[in-house]
């Protein structure tokens, strides 16, 4: 017997038993008989609760798996894995005020059958958080495909700059490749963030994959107009090995000159103090 | 006809068109704003005193240790795409224009509690570089995008007229803009945090600078209002602050941060941050203020 109620009817007449045994049998179809009603709206009422727990409370175990302590994020996680119909729940979420959450939620549980679903709902979410919560699921089978997928997306120039942003990250993440044309039209028609993504691109690229193809690139970003973004192609530059100096000399040392004469001060300092250290040949 | 009637008409015309160019620039009409208490009047003459308000938002670093991944480029990027958006009715934390030669700074003209006209010079800084935490500690351009979120907040504390902090409260250790450091297993040393305080003793010290202009200090951080709080009061007693009680999702913070410029830009009183703060994403966050209203209670 589940409930409350069943729990004080099983007490009553186990004391009945022990001190009035003779007036057992009786006692016990008479509480049979009043307490039934009362056990079934409870069994009811456990069920609606259940479901409403899970309605509500995934929302709370969500909030869990970030910035608590390893005990209660995996407490949320067992609980969000016992969670009626979580699938569907998610994929309500999505479109919703908990998108994040259930985001979260997907990439803890590692819900890769719903990875056609986030495919679909990554194409249309503008946060690109939908992309970074399909990255936790890709395993080597889906990889080439998916990667199709975002350079595509990439190429298409209704992509929100977040989403470039996400793409453009996750190449730089995974060394994936990204061909110089489609590089330099984002380049030229990205947001100041998509700008600074493809430099962090580019610094893997270049001096973890020695892709002297995308230097011209570099060199192109010390003309951007935010000071931040030109510093960034600087600091870069000056990270380069010195066969890729020597291979751009020339190059480099306009680079040099443009900097010490750059209109912004945090630009001018940085070159002026790499300069006089001697770094730059 | 005479030389000098050329040059009268000239110079009428030239007048004309000056006259004409400055009409049609965007700035807004003085607007009456309906303050509900003296209070409130005063607390928004304080935070509008001077003709430029230099606002501050500066995103922490946002590592998810010990997982690799950076997230405080994403949730900037989050918070700017709704800046640089034009204002739906009721909004104010919207309707910026982008400067074209420094990243992080958006404008907007404004209309100040006494109708004259206000610039908002609102910075929103990001600490990261990159998404990677192993890849940003490589990165030399890393420490230059750490020291200039640090300079932007720390040094915001004495000289901007409202500074917001979204990021990591590190145990109380915090604010923290650089790759945290590590304990054995890769996660964050929050024992070396609580015990060094780099970012809390700094904010301390920050605050004691005199001449100070700051009147709002929101920490979007978690639990910021038991970690920090009573030591903001103590060390700047009477200045607006607003934080969290409880742990705080990203995007509670993204939108709590988001909800309390848009009512700060619009002079918005007592009652309605009030309501503001009963809204669910700021209940989850337990979000509170305190200091700017002086007559109210020490929290919504």
């Amino acid at each position: 017997m589940e409930g409350e109620s069943g729990k004080i009817y099983i007490l009553f007449m186990s004391s009945i038993y022990l001190f009035r045994p003779e007036k057992f049998s009786l006692i016990w179809l008479i509480g049979l008989f009043i307490l039934l009603p009362e056990i079934g709206n409870e069994a009811m009422a456990e069920t609606a609760h259940g479901e409403a727990r899970g309605a509500a409370s995934w929302t709370t175990d969500a909030r869990r798996l970030t910035g608590e302590s390893d005990a209660v994020r995996l407490r949320a996680i067992s609980r969000l894995k016992a969670t009626s119909d979580l699938s569907n729940r998610l994929e309500a979420a999505m479109k919703g005020a908990d998108r994040f959450l259930a985001l979260d939620v997907i990439t803890a549980l590692k819900i890769r059958s719903m990875m056609p679903s986030l495919l679909r709902y990554s194409a249309e979410e503008n946060s690109g958080y939908a992309i970074h919560a399909l990255n936790t699921l890709i395993e080597p089978s889906d990889r080439t495909a998916i990667f199709q997928v975002y350079r595509e997306r990439l190429s298409n120039r209704s992509t929100s700059y977040p989403n470039q942003v996400a793409l453009i990250d996750t190449f730089s993440r995974t060394a994936e490749r990204l061909d110089l044309g489609l590089l330099t039209r984002l380049q030229d028609e990205g947001s100041v963030e998509v700008r600074s993504s493809i430099l962090h691109y580019l610094r893997a690229q270049v001096l973890n994959q020695s892709r002297q193809d995308l230097v011209s690139l570099v060199f192109r970003a010390l003309s951007d107009p935010t000071f931040q973004n030109r510093l960034q192609a600087h600091y870069l530059i000056h990270e380069f090995s010195p066969g890729l100096k020597q291979k751009f000399y020339q190059e480099i040392q306009r680079s040099n000159q443009a900097c010490l004469a750059d209109p912004a001060e945090e630009v001018r300092l940085f070159c002026s103090v790499s300069l006089s250290a001697g770094r730059q040949e | 006809m005479k030389k000098s009637s050329i040059i009268l008409g000239a110079s009428f015309f030239f007048t004309v068109a000056i006259a004409l160019f400055f009409s049609t620039r965007s700035i807004p009409p003085a607007a009456q704003w309906n303050f509900e208490s003296e209070v409130c009047r005063a607390a928004y003459s304080s935070l509008y005193a001077r003709d430029s308000i230099d606002a501050r938002i500066v995103f922490g670093y946002k590592d998810a240790r010990p997982a690799r991944f950076v997230a405080d480029r994403y949730e900037r990027l989050l918070f700017i795409e709704k800046i640089l958006a034009g204002c739906a009715q009721g909004e104010f934390a919207c309707g910026f224009r982008r400067s074209e030669k420094d990243g992080d700074l958006f404008l907007k003209s404004i209309s100040g509690p006494d109708g004259r006209h206000r610039e908002v010079y609102l910075r929103v800084i990001g600490s990261s570089v990159g998404p990677d935490d192993e890849e940003n500690r490589k990165d030399p351009f890393q420490a230059w995008k750490s020291r200039t979120a640090e300079s932007a907040f720390f040094q915001g504390l004495a000289n901007a007229d409202l500074v917001f902090y979204n990021g990591h409260s590190r145990a109380g250790g915090g604010p923290d803009f650089s790759p945290p450091e590590l304990d054995a297993s890769l996660g964050v040393a929050f024992g070396w945090y609580k015990n060094r305080q780099p970012g809390f003793s700094r904010m301390e010290d920050s605050l004691k600078h005199e001449p100070n202009f700051l009147k709002l200090l929101g920490l979007f951080s978690c639990a910021s209002n038991r970690l920090f709080v009573k030591s903001i009061e103590a060390v700047r007693p009477g200045i607006g602050v607003m934080s969290s009680s409880k742990l705080i999702y990203f995007s509670d913070a993204l939108e709590n941060s988001r909800e309390m410029l848009s009512a700060v830009l619009g002079m918005k009183c007592e009652k309605a941050f009030t309501n503001l703060t009963r809204k669910p994403e700021m209940q989850a966050a337990g979000t509170r203020i305190s200091g700017f209203f002086e007559d109210l209670k020490p929290s919504l």
